[in-house]
């Protein structure tokens, strides 16, 4: 089933337009739940981890329009794969006795064994907060009916580390923030956010430093204030982030035109030409295209194209694609080939719709 | 010399406060009792899971919910630093039933009204909770 999965770089539903998806690329919420049968996943012995797989394979197989796969018995292509099309998590990608319930739309994952028993995970496209936590409220209770699950009155959800208890809700969402970066202002902002109490990371081929244009925001506590709260708060943080990354953009551009035009026709041009780029070049170069389509320059990358090629550039996904494992020359020049292509068939779809005929 | 207040025999060199005793007494031990109640006090194992207290500082994760109580003190400890300071939950619980669930118990209570309206002949009545019942099960087409 993974296979299937892994067809295409983003599904139907991430592949939408959605609400600020000019900068926020998706949204997660995660829960983290565990069930009092067993002990948490520090204690698990081999066999109980296959009988709790075994048992949600049971429990949740009544719902409608899920599919079920053992994650451990994957080859370590389509974990690195699945994990870069953010379906399920680094952890759970490399723990032993895992599984997946997965919806078709795949917008809910429920991964089993992972730090906690069960994480349910719902990922949508741009900034969909309320809509994100709704759905992984519904799983939640689905598998509350079935399990019996660790809570406290005092303390909420039991989790294996106290960094989730409570609600166990984890939200984050990916931001995709050049004008922030290119104008030297993100380093101040990952600094105060971590005092408010959010997490910060660089994201995409640039390990977890801050030095690339993705970013990925989280709340850090999980205790003290009801889900909805927590969302609120969240929310906020990222809505100020939004409106600094608009505010960055358009000063770069009423200050620095030609530079700023200059930089982004340059990358085009680089990616429509190149015979060999790096992951991180290109993520780079495509982040200034986006950049420039979001400015109303003369080129074309929509946000689901830009975050398709995101994702589909990974060094997982692109050997996945390939079906064999490639040396690093080897991606590289696959790479280059994948992008010119995709932009190519852009371009060609914009004459078609511009009316050129 | 002082004695060990433990094994009554070596020389007692460190003053310390036994956490399980809630007293402010301390007691003065030897290097040997010093070492041996250390020992047991870390060695301490989770009656559910047979986590030790060595294992959840060096983890800084639980084995089981059980461990949320049996290592409070270590615990809260670990709970205040991640969370802000905070202690309390204030969201959801797992018994509050989803909403399928309260729709269908919703829809035989009204489906029992029903029938005893009509075998009492209240129509009027009956048609009230037919209505309530329509409109039920519309909601659960929606959920």
């Amino acid at each position: 089933m993974f296979e299937e999965l892994l067809q295409h770089p983003l599904s139907e539903s991430m592949n939408q337009s959605s609400p600020f998806d000019d900068i926020v690329v998706s949204t997660r919420i995660r829960l983290a739940r565990n069930t009092t049968r067993y002990p948490f996943s520090t204690m698990l012995s081999e066999a109980q981890a296959n009988a709790l797989i075994e048992e949600t394979e049971r429990q949740l197989n009544g719902m409608k329009g899920f599919r079920f796969g053992r994650v451990d018995q994957a080859d370590v292509l389509t974990r690195t794969a699945l994990v870069e099309k953010h379906l399920i998590s680094p952890a759970l990608a490399s723990h032993p006795r895992t599984g997946l319930f997965i919806s078709e739309d795949e917008q809910i994952s429920v991964m089993v064994n992972e730090e906690d028993h069960f994480r349910i995970q719902t990922l949508l496209p741009g900034l969909q907060l309320e809509e994100a936590f709704r759905i992984a409220k519904q799983v939640d209770r689905l598998i509350s009916e079935r399990f019996k699950i660790a809570f406290d009155d005092t303390l909420g959800y039991l989790t294996t580390c106290p960094s989730n208890v409570g609600t166990g809700l984890r939200a984050s969402v990916m931001l995709h923030l050049p004008g922030l970066v290119l104008t030297n202002q993100i380093q101040g902002y990952i600094k105060h956010l971590r005092q408010l109490g959010f997490a910060i990371r660089g994201r995409y081929g640039e390990g977890s430093d801050a030095s690339g244009r993705m970013f990925q925001l989280s709340n850090q506590r999980t205790l003290g204030a009801s889900e909805d709260m927590l969302i609120t708060d969240y929310q906020f943080a990222v809505e100020a982030l939004i409106e600094a990354e608009q505010a960055a953009r358009k000063g770069l551009l009423e200050m620095y035109q030609e530079e700023l035009e200059d930089r982004l026709y340059r990358s085009y041009g680089i990616l429509t030409s190149a015979r060999l780029i790096t992951a991180r070049e290109a993520t780079e170069r495509l982040s200034d295209v986006r950049l420039a389509d979001s400015l109303g320059l003369e080129v074309n990358l929509p946000p689901n194209l830009f975050h398709q090629l995101l994702v589909s550039l990974q060094t997982g996904f692109l050997q996945k694609h390939f079906g064999k494992q490639l040396t690093s020359r080897e991606r590289d020049i696959e790479r280059a080939k994948r992008i010119r292509t995709m932009l190519t068939e852009q371009t060609n779809r914009d004459h078609t719709q511009g009316g050129f005929a | 010399m002082m004695r060990c207040q433990r094994c009554g025999e070596r020389e007692a060199i460190v003053r310390v406060k036994l956490p399980q005793e809630s007293e402010t007494d301390e007691k003065f031990l030897c290097s040997v009792c010093v070492r041996e109640l250390a020992r047991e006090y870390q060695g301490t194992a989770c009656p559910s899971c047979g986590m030790t207290r060595q294992q959840l500082l060096h983890l800084r994760k639980v084995g089981c919910p059980t461990c949320y109580s049996f290592f409070k003190d270590e615990v809260d400890g670990m709970v205040r630093q991640f969370q802000h300071g905070h202690t309390q939950h204030y969201g959801s619980r797992p018994d509050e039933e989803s909403v399928e669930k309260r729709l269908n118990q919703q829809l035989s209570r009204l489906k029992e009204q029903l029938n005893r309206k009509i075998l009492a002949e209240d129509y009027e009545e009956a048609e009230v909770i037919k209505q309530q019942i329509e409109s039920v099960e519309e909601d659960l087409r929606h959920v």
